[in-house]
This record gives structure tokens, sequence and C-alpha cells, in this order.
């Protein structure tokens, strides 16, 4: 079997749910960015208005990083 | 006579300050989710100066959110009605599982995202000068100021029925800054805020006059 012959095999035989797979990873990997954003986000409005509420902020935004990698490696793992 | 006791200028300033809130009749809150805080205790903002006293921080009123907070309770209860109609049933029971996952990451994304933009916009009226900050997108803001002095027109403006029974409304200020008008949306007594304002441009006139201008 010529290594085209591979690679279409591979194709034919290629199940829709590693496909969709996929897609939940690569969604979640945009989230994880997101997320980093957030943070960066956070910290910049932090920085122009100093006020007591700004480490709850700070904690949440973390959270949800963690959160997002947390459900990342679930996918991983479960799907 | 040569003066006995002359207050140090931050003193006389949060002195000043107290005077015109007090005039006004705006109450202190020490609520950090507030809309409307006259002296905020323990707020500086970067652009701050060594004197400056912040004697207003606004925001949009709290029944401006209400929209995206009824949209948020939707969202959470989504998965719910997921399961009374079953549209995803097509699907593996992990992968409705991680969807649900990635749909409570979502919802707590769009809270947080709203309640960002909601606690961050920001209106400053300081001792010195009007300031409008605005976060536009993820890492873009705005940061809009005017002194005091160079206030030429205030026009405030109320409406509606959600307007008149909470109170709240837009304040156009006209200025003879770089930026000609900054604008106060939906914030709460937009009539003690201007009060406040005219205060201020009082205070700064007479400060002229007796030559303690900053």
């Amino acid at each position: 079997m010529t290594p085209i012959e591979k690679f279409l095999d591979l194709l034919i035989n290629i199940q829709i749910w590693s496909v969709v797979k996929l897609f939940i990873l690569f969604a979640l990997g945009l989230y994880l960015v997101f997320a980093y954003m957030v943070i960066r986000e956070v910290n910049l409005m932090s920085r122009t208005i100093q006020g007591v509420f700004n480490l709850p902020i700070k904690i949440i935004a973390w959270l949800n990083l963690l959160l997002a990698v947390l459900v990342f490696i679930f996918s991983l793992v479960v799907l | 006579m040569p003066d006995i006791y002359i207050a140090s200028p931050k003193k006389r300033i949060t002195r000043e300050s107290k005077e015109i809130i007090k005039k006004v009749g705006v109450k202190k809150t020490r609520n950090p989710l507030a809309s409307f805080v006259a002296l905020p205790d323990g707020v500086e903002f970067e652009t701050q100066e060594k004197e400056e006293k912040i004697i207003l921080l606004l925001r949009r009123h709290w029944v401006t959110n209400i929209g995206w907070f009824l949209m948020a309770v939707l969202m959470i209860y989504v998965p719910f009605i997921l399961k009374i109609v079953p549209l995803l049933d097509f699907l593996p029971s992990r992968f409705r599982l991680v969807l649900v996952m990635m749909w409570y990451l979502i919802t707590l994304a769009f809270i947080f995202e709203e309640f960002l933009i909601w606690f961050f916009n920001v209106y400053l009226v300081t001792d010195e000068r009007i300031i409008d900050v605005d976060f536009i997108s993820l890492a873009y803001r705005r940061i809009t100021d005017a002194q005091i002095e160079k206030i030429q027109d205030i026009t405030y403006q109320t409406g509606g029925l959600l307007k008149s029974i909470f109170d709240y409304g837009d304040i156009y200020i006209q200025t003879a800054a770089e930026k000609q008008r900054i604008d106060f949306e939906s914030v709460p007594s937009p009539d003690k805020v201007v009060k406040v304002l005219n205060q201020l441009i009082i205070q700064e006139q007479q400060e002229k006059i007796e030559g303690r201008v900053r």
C-alpha cells in the first residue's frame, strides 16, 4: 500500500466522533486563550481603577482560567 | 496679622469636598458595587494627581443590567430545557456532558464580561476634572478627561418609564477641552451630579480669584 493509499484509507475509515472531539478540543483551546485574555483585561482594568473590590475580581478571573483548564483536561480524557 | 494655622492643601480639599457633598445632599455609601458613590474610600485611578480628590464615582444605574441578567438566567436553564426537549440525544452521553460543561463556561464568561464592563466603565468627578473611563473590548480602553474650569455647559436628560421610576439619566457635558463633549450615560440621580458639578465650577472660579489654582 502506497502512502497515498494509506492516507485515503485513513480518511475513509475516520470516525465521525473523532472529528467532533477535535472540534470540541479546538473550541476549548480557544476558550483557554480567551480566559487568559480576560486575566490580562482584569489586570488592565484594576490598574486603571484601583478599589477594594479588585481582588475578588482577579480571583474570579483566575478561577475562570482554572475551570477552563480542568474542562480541557477532562474532555481530553473522557472523549 | 500672620496666619496662625494654615491647613494643608489635602486637608482643605477634603473639607471643601465634604462641604459640597453635604450641600447637595448626597449620602455616603461603603458599598463597593454602588452606582453612585460620594467621596469613595480606597479608590484611586491611574492618572490621579497627588492632591486630587475623587468626589463622585458613578456607574450606569444597576437597572441597566437587567437585560443581560435575564439573559444569563436563561442561559443557566438551557441545559435543563434540553432535558425536556431532547435535541442532543443523538450524541453519546460523554459528548453531551462535555458540551454542557462548555455551555456553562460560556455562560460564566458572559456574566463575568458583562459585570466587568459595568463595574469598570466609570465616570469620575474629582475636585479638578471629570473623567470618563471606557473599556471597549478585551484589551482596549479609552479615558477622556476635561478640567472643571473648561466645562462650558451641562445638560441632563431623564425620561421614559424606567428612568423616571429609578431616577437615572444621561448628562451631557460640553467642554472647551480637546474632546468637546463628555457624556455620563444612565447615571443615578443626574440632578445631584449636575449640582455637584456646578458647585465645583463655582469653587474653581473662587480659587482663580483667590490665586489658589493648582
